[in-house]
């Protein structure tokens, strides 16, 4: 125990300015670049939950969805975002699903819900944002996916193939790609 | 009898949209990751982690705060609110939220096995408390 308390008197003040001089740098990166990329509605919105699963009944469906961040906008209605890390800022199709489901589960609760969301991305190489606005998917669509989800996932329906450059680095290539088609 | 609702996560779907197959792939051997994959999903989830400790006006999260009173304590609140109202409004208070944000995490995990250490960042945050609320009376009351 005394071991314990004296190695933590020695290291902790260590361990603790090597991180305040690190996040003295970071506080004045951050002085002049935080919330130049944040749409002007989320800047005014306050984090209603970070990181937080949510789930609910939606349909024939259970869904359950951990937003990266969720904003109660000045109106009240929640927001959905999701933080990406890419090379170009661009939002996919996957990104508006993701983002509907965790819409559609805050809309289960009860929760009033903007029908768009934000994907956040972040360049990779140089760390640079934009926040991308996406509207999110009907009712209908979101239900249309799920259930397509459901028969792939089940059996019953034969899964597409993207075939694009990721392919590349996709870890099952050796088990799915015919030869050639990439 | 009324079938029970399918369960899917938000995550499994999107991933399912990028492509199908991979989806199915992995649920039967597993989600292999080539080397560059691994790497960047390692980079990806380190993005995310500085993101998710950014903080913002309005953002409930107070790490050291949480970890002595608990989450939904009054203390912990008006320290949010002091946070929220007074800090946030400046370039500096800004600065220094930023980098307790940096530290606080790293703090938490370090002084709570330490119950003597947690009582002395209790009466420290106390008197922290005190203060703020001495000064400003409508701080105590809860967040609307």
């Amino acid at each position: 125990m005394m071991l314990r308390l004296l190695s933590f008197l020695v290291f902790a003040p260590m361990h603790l300015a090597i991180w305040l001089l690190g996040g003295c740098f970071r506080a004045l990166r951050w002085l002049f670049t935080q919330r130049s990329w944040l749409a002007d509605e989320l800047r005014r919105a306050t984090v209603w939950s970070s990181e937080t699963t949510h789930d609910g009944r939606f349909r024939d469906f259970h869904l359950y969805a951990k937003p990266d961040r969720v904003y109660q906008l000045v109106d009240g209605r929640l927001c959905v975002t999701e933080f990406k890390t890419r090379e170009q800022f661009r939002a996919y199709r996957s990104d508006i699903v993701q983002i509907s489901v965790g819409a559609a589960a805050l809309a289960a609760r009860g929760f009033a819900v903007a029908p768009y969301g934000y994907v956040i991305v972040e360049n990779a190489e140089d760390g640079t944002r934009q926040c991308i606005r996406v509207d999110l998917l009907h009712d209908d669509a979101l239900e249309l996916a799920l259930n397509r989800y459901k028969g792939v996932m089940g059996g019953s329906l034969s899964p597409r193939r993207a075939y694009n450059r990721k392919c590349a680095q996709c870890g099952h290539r050796d088990t799915c790609t015919p030869a050639g088609a990439c | 009898m009324a079938e029970r609702p399918f369960p899917v996560a938000a995550g499994d779907l999107g991933n399912f949209e990028y492509c199908e197959q991979k989806a199915v792939f992995d649920r039967r051997f597993g989600n292999r990751r080539t080397a560059h994959a691994a790497q960047r999903s390692e980079d990806g989830v380190a993005a995310h982690r500085r993101f998710e400790n950014e903080p913002q006006a309005g953002d409930r999260r107070c790490f050291v705060a949480t970890c002595v009173y608990g989450a939904d304590a009054p203390e912990t609140e008006l320290l949010r609110r002091y946070r929220d109202n007074s800090m946030m409004r400046g370039a500096w208070g800004r600065a220094m939220v930023r980098v307790y944000y940096a530290a606080s995490p790293w703090l938490v995990r370090a002084i709570r096995p330490f119950p003597a250490v947690m009582r002395i960042a209790r009466r420290i945050l106390d008197r922290i408390v005190a203060r703020i609320a001495a000064g400003r009376p409508s701080e105590t009351e809860g967040r609307q």
